[in-house]
């Protein structure tokens, strides 16, 4: 818990994050909500996520408001992800059995990514699992590395790669799919 | 994968949670929904307190458990609100800047002639920066009642709109005054508010205009319900909503002790949230 603390280790800093409290607590806590189910643990969630926006305080642009919400969205996800699974001890998400790894080199979406294609691919990211779409948005959109991925999903180093192969995997069976292509 | 498709890629990423978004709830009808529970906001306030962030986060459960005391003031009033054993008045001209203070009523003893000094000395090595002029309008406090941070340091508590008007507010070890008055008219609300464990609050004084009232106490007895107390002066009226703590089967006291104070001068208006932290004492959180 120090370790958080000593994060914020500068005025600017410590307003970011009272200003990012201040304008997303409600946002993060509905999102928390629609995970749990009841509203008290939803403010767990909030205040476990904050803990952990933190750590990754320098990461967030707020100018950006679509990518903060969305790193924000996932942190509190899966911290009330978290919550869940503590209350019903036992895990709930177990996708990540280390079995098909690939490396990050391997893309397996090149192909089925285009200008004309961006409507389908809209369309599936929409319907993608948030498991994986969390994935995407953390190692993508907000550049995180495997471990930190790893921390916010709380799931290993290792695993976040499995999950972000599977997620390709999943997008790219998809867009074939919805785009007509054959394979 | 090549830039542009990574590009591409992000981009769908972030229009499909974005269109996402748009279906949740706008903040008002959620604030509407759930009000944070007092645990929350003090693990927030004990959060960002270990954080050294002043001028915290939150309005804390301003109807919420806990007591919240509100004071509307319409056009102009003076009022002190103090425990009544350590209050101190400070007049309502320019004697501010002197960071000279007067004791109003109330024991004296060492104890309180030392908070006395500290808060005219902090008062005093603040008063540079504690106001700033911008379009007319004044704004600023001094900090100086964090228990555990003596140094007060100065800090906008918020931007105060309006048209010829000012607004100003100081936080010292002691207490916090605010100023709203017109241009040149000495009309002012002020309010003292100490940083004592408060078991009971006293109106001392309120004046409006020309009239004015004088000690109107009011005793917190810990309770479920709330009580709110209107004096009418007038054509102006102060309002306090008191909103008790609930006593707990073991002795203890739910939520966290707060106060809202309204300053409301029509067109201009403006709000300071305290909370009672855990050693009994009121430290500024937020004002809007």
């Amino acid at each position: 818990m120090l370790l958080c603390f000593a994060m914020l280790d500068s005025d600017d800093e410590r307003n970011k994050f009272v200003r990012l409290y201040n304008q997303y607590r409600y946002f993060m806590w509905y999102i928390a909500k629609g995970v749990l189910g009841d509203e008290y643990l939803a403010e767990d969630a909030v205040h476990e996520a904050f803990l952990t926006v933190t750590h990754y305080i320098n990461k967030i642009n707020e100018e950006e408001v679509g990518r903060t919400k969305s790193f924000l969205a996932a942190v509190v996800k899966s911290r009330a992800i978290d919550i869940l699974r503590k209350k019903n001890r036992a895990e709930i998400i177990s996708i990540d059995e280390v079995g098909d790894y690939l490396s990050d080199n391997d893309d397996i979406l090149e192909e089925y990514i285009s200008e004309e294609n961006y409507q389908a691919l809209l369309k599936c990211i929409s319907k993608l699992d948030d498991t994986y779409r969390e994935v995407f948005e953390l190692k993508y959109l907000h550049g995180l590395s495997d471990s930190e991925a790893g921390e916010i999903l709380g799931i290993s180093a290792k695993n976040v790669n499995v999950r972000m192969y599977r997620a390709r995997k999943k997008l790219q069976e998809m867009l074939k799919k919805e785009a007509g292509y054959v394979s | 994968m090549s830039a542009d498709k990574n590009e591409l890629l992000k981009k769908a990423l972030l229009e499909a949670r974005e269109k996402e978004f748009e279906n949740i709830p706008a903040e008002d009808e959620l604030k509407e929904e759930h009000i944070f529970s007092m645990d929350f906001e003090k693990k927030m306030h004990d959060l960002t307190k270990k954080n050294k962030i002043s001028g915290t986060i939150s309005r804390l459960g301003r109807y919420a458990a806990g007591f919240a005391i509100v004071c509307v003031l319409t056009g102009a009033a003076f009022m002190i609100i103090n425990r009544g054993d350590l209050s101190f008045k400070k007049a309502a001209d320019s004697s501010m800047a002197e960071g000279s203070y007067e004791i109003a009523e109330g024991i004296v003893n060492e104890e309180v002639q030392a908070d006395e000094n500290k808060a005219a000395s902090s008062s005093n090595e603040n008063k540079e920066a504690t106001y700033s002029k911008d379009d007319n309008i004044y704004y600023g406090a001094n900090i100086g009642n964090e228990a555990e941070n003596a140094d007060a340091q100065a800090e906008q508590l918020g931007d105060i709109t309006g048209e010829e008007k000012y607004a100003a507010c100081t936080l010292t070890t002691d207490g916090m005054e605010c100023y709203i008055y017109e241009e040149e008219d000495r009309d002012v609300i002020e309010v003292l508010f100490d940083n004592g464990d408060i078991t009971s609050a006293q109106v001392k004084s309120a004046t409006i205009g020309t009239v004015s009232i004088d000690m109107i106490e009011v005793v917190y007895n810990y309770g479920d319900e709330s009580e709110d107390y209107d004096i009418v002066v007038g054509d102006n009226s102060i309002k306090y909503y008191l909103v008790k703590q609930r006593q707990l089967p073991d002795g203890g006291f739910s939520g966290i002790p707060t106060a809202l104070i309204t300053l409301d001068a029509g067109d201009i208006s403006y709000r300071l949230l305290f909370v009672r932290n855990d050693e009994g004492k009121f430290v500024y959180n937020e004002s809007w």
